[in-house]
């Protein structure tokens, strides 16, 4: 062990020089993209956990989410019952419905954005921590009017088309015409936000409103807040049960956001499952290339290894030698993985709007994976060259 | 400090089996300059593997620095050949992406000698053989005599008790032969190492105290057989 620094300098440049040459290089490239999908795999699931987790710690903990199953096995659900929810269950302290109606926003006659119109009621605002800019929100008061509350691009984008003051404006939306009441405060939001809605590009009306003028209104969605001291999963158990008994054909899922995260947490699965095995596949064919490599290295090498077992080297010594320019090659494949893993990551985040960080877990197990590869198909090569007969050895070529 | 008794070695080649070496008795003593000369195939490499801890005899036994050397382990016998044995090969053997002084330094690194400080007394000793203005060329770089000079340092660099050099003059011409060779009998007087050479060269072999001979897998001490034949 006493000499381990010595030897580890000699494999160190011996490892170098190996670099160089061009089949060995291809073989770090595959290791490189293994390593690369399990960098970019780690850091995207890390990157969109924390994510979800940011946006949902935005909007509470305490939101609990009543997905509104469609389809024509179950009933449809009605807008009484879906409103009286917010009055009826002291484990809730504000709940909206969520119908989502035409799409399509034009103003005088010009697009000012191509989402669809959202139906909620004044709860809304507080649940999606939604703030006004100028005017103010809708209020329950409003019910069945045609007044709708815009968001930030929606307001630019009817400042494009010429008119200065969006507040008052009318849109047309799917043949009915609303005047704006409200504009929102910008805030920048990604893909995959708990309450599906991006609230700059959004247009908001009164739920009964929505409800009317769509053709087959559907709610999809209800959000609502566990009332202070109520446990979230309590909340989400309660609000099911309540709909158990009030619609019972109705098919819902009430989920606390905890859930919620925990379910984008298993879609995320499926990413990771692709490039684990993406990964695992390269690690794989990478690393048996670099055991080649290591194979030709030690029978080119025979005479070295005779030398240096007459000066002194023990089996040991050789055999550690090799396993240590074995890990150093799959580790600069590593390194590689990891910079191109990591501009993945980057490439992945940008896309999606989320914030990308290199995530600390995701250097430890990409160089730990290629130093464990490194070990793994370097022990044969190893042993082999540490098995060699010195006198047979020193004859060779 | 070096004691053969009864060495056997025997190769098996098929189904025959071949006696090399048929009982070898032989004492090295510190300081002692020997030749071993024989016909090609006689063993003379095989004997020379034995001492230098590299092969190991069918039976017999083998004495160094005061230890039975037959039970050692390989870890043992690593460490064992990297204090007592230097090995001159007549091919040099030097590690060719290693610089002269790199080359005369392993041997300490593999005792645990920091770099630093096996690069020093690798100078050191690069100096005394003359090659002090060489050290960081590399083996293709130097001359054939100039190699077998850094392959003699590296043999020394580790003070061994004594230098086994494998027919070290059998590459180079006689001249470049002839400066090993007293570049080796001088190492042996002033560092007082023990050198033993295989060679086929009679003009070596006479440059020696002590000559011998391997023949018919026994060895033969010089005085002995020249008694026997009466030959001066
Ligand atoms: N691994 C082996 N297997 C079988 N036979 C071997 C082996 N090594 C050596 N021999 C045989 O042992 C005999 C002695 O070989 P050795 O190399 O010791 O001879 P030598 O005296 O050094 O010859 P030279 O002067 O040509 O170098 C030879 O007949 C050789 O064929
Ligand atoms: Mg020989």
């Amino acid at each position: 062990m006493k000499h381990t620094s010595a030897v580890f300098v000699d494999s160190l440049r011996e490892a170098l020089r190996c670099l160089l040459r061009a089949r060995l290089r291809s073989m770090l490239g595959i290791v490189g993209i293994g390593i690369a999908s399990v960098i970019a795999m780690v850091s995207a699931g890390e990157i969109a956990k924390a994510e979800a987790r940011r946006q949902f710690e935005a909007l509470g903990t305490d939101i609990v989410t009543v997905r509104v199953a469609g389809g024509n096995r179950s009933a449809k659900m009605q807008l009484d019952d879906a409103l009286a929810l917010a009055g009826s269950l002291p484990e809730i302290s504000a709940a909206s419905p969520v119908v989502t109606g035409a799409a399509g926003f034009l103003h005088a006659g010009r697009s000012v954005g191509s989402g669809s119109m959202t139906g909620v009621t004044e709860a809304y605002a507080d649940l999606a921590k939604l703030e006004v800019a100028r005017g103010r929100f809708l209020s329950d008061l409003d019910a069945g009017r045609f007044w709708c509350v815009v968001g930030a691009k929606v307001a630019d984008a009817i400042r494009k088309a010429g008119t200065l003051d969006p507040l008052a404006a009318e849109l047309e939306i799917g043949g009915h015409f609303y005047r704006v009441v409200g504009v929102l405060e910008r805030r920048e939001e990604a893909y995959g936000s708990p309450l599906n809605v991006r609230a700059d590009e959004a247009v908001f009306v009164p739920v009964a409103t929505a409800w009317r003028v769509t053709r087959n209104a559907r709610i999809e969605t209800i959000i609502a807040r566990a009332a202070p001291g109520v446990h979230h999963e309590d909340a989400a158990t309660a609000v099911a049960a309540w709909f158990k008994k009030r619609t019972p054909r109705v098919g819902l899922k009430a989920v606390s956001a905890k859930q919620l995260i925990a379910q984008m947490e298993a879609q995320l699965g499926v990413m990771t499952l692709l490039l684990g095995a993406i990964g695992s596949i390269s690690l794989i064919v990478g690393g048996i290339g670099v055991m080649n490599v290591m194979l030709i290295s030690v029978s080119e090498r025979r005479r070295e290894i005779g030398v240096r077992r007459a000066l002194g080297a023990s089996r040991g010594d050789i055999r550690r030698q090799f396993l240590i320019e074995s890990v150093i090659l799959t580790l600069t494949g590593g390194l590689v993985g990891l910079a191109v893993g990591s501009a993945a990551t980057w490439g992945i985040c940008d896309y999606s709007g989320w914030e990308f960080f290199v995530s600390t877990l995701s250097v430890v197990i990409g160089l730990g994976v290629s130093s464990a590869v490194g070990v793994f198909f370097g022990l044969q090569p190893a042993h082999q060259a540490s098995r060699l007969d010195p006198i047979v050895a020193l004859q060779g070529e | 400090m070096l004691e053969l008794a009864d060495i056997r070695k025997s190769y098996r080649l098929g189904p025959v089996e071949v006696e090399v070496l048929k009982g070898i008795d032989l004492r090295v003593d510190a300081g002692d300059l020997m030749s071993i000369m024989g016909p090609s195939g006689s063993g003379k490499s095989t004997l020379m593997n034995i001492l230098g801890l590299l092969g190991r005899p069918t039976s017999g036994s083998y004495r160094l620095g005061g230890r039975d050397v037959s039970t050692m382990s390989d870890r043992e016998l690593s460490a064992f050949r990297n204090e007592h044995i230097g090995f001159v090969f007549q091919s040099f053997n030097l590690l060719g992406h290693l610089t002269a002084l790199e080359n005369v330094a392993l041997p300490l690194t593999y005792r645990g000698m920091g770099r630093r400080q096996a690069g020093r007394r690798a100078e050191e000793i690069l100096e005394k053989v003359a090659m002090g203005d060489r050290l960081d060329h590399r083996p293709d770089q130097l001359s054939g005599g100039q190699k077998q000079r850094v392959a003699i340092a590296r043999a020394l660099a580790g003070t061994p008790s004594v230098v086994l050099a494998d027919e070290p003059t059998g590459a180079l011409d006689s001249n470049t032969a002839d400066e090993v060779m007293q570049l080796l009998i001088r190492l042996n007087r002033d560092e007082g190492v023990a050198v033993v050479i295989i060679t086929h060269d009679p003009v070596v072999s006479l440059l020696c105290r002590r000559q011998s001979l391997i023949r018919d897998g026994m060895l033969l001490d010089g005085s002995a057989e020249m008694a026997e034949s009466g030959a001066p």
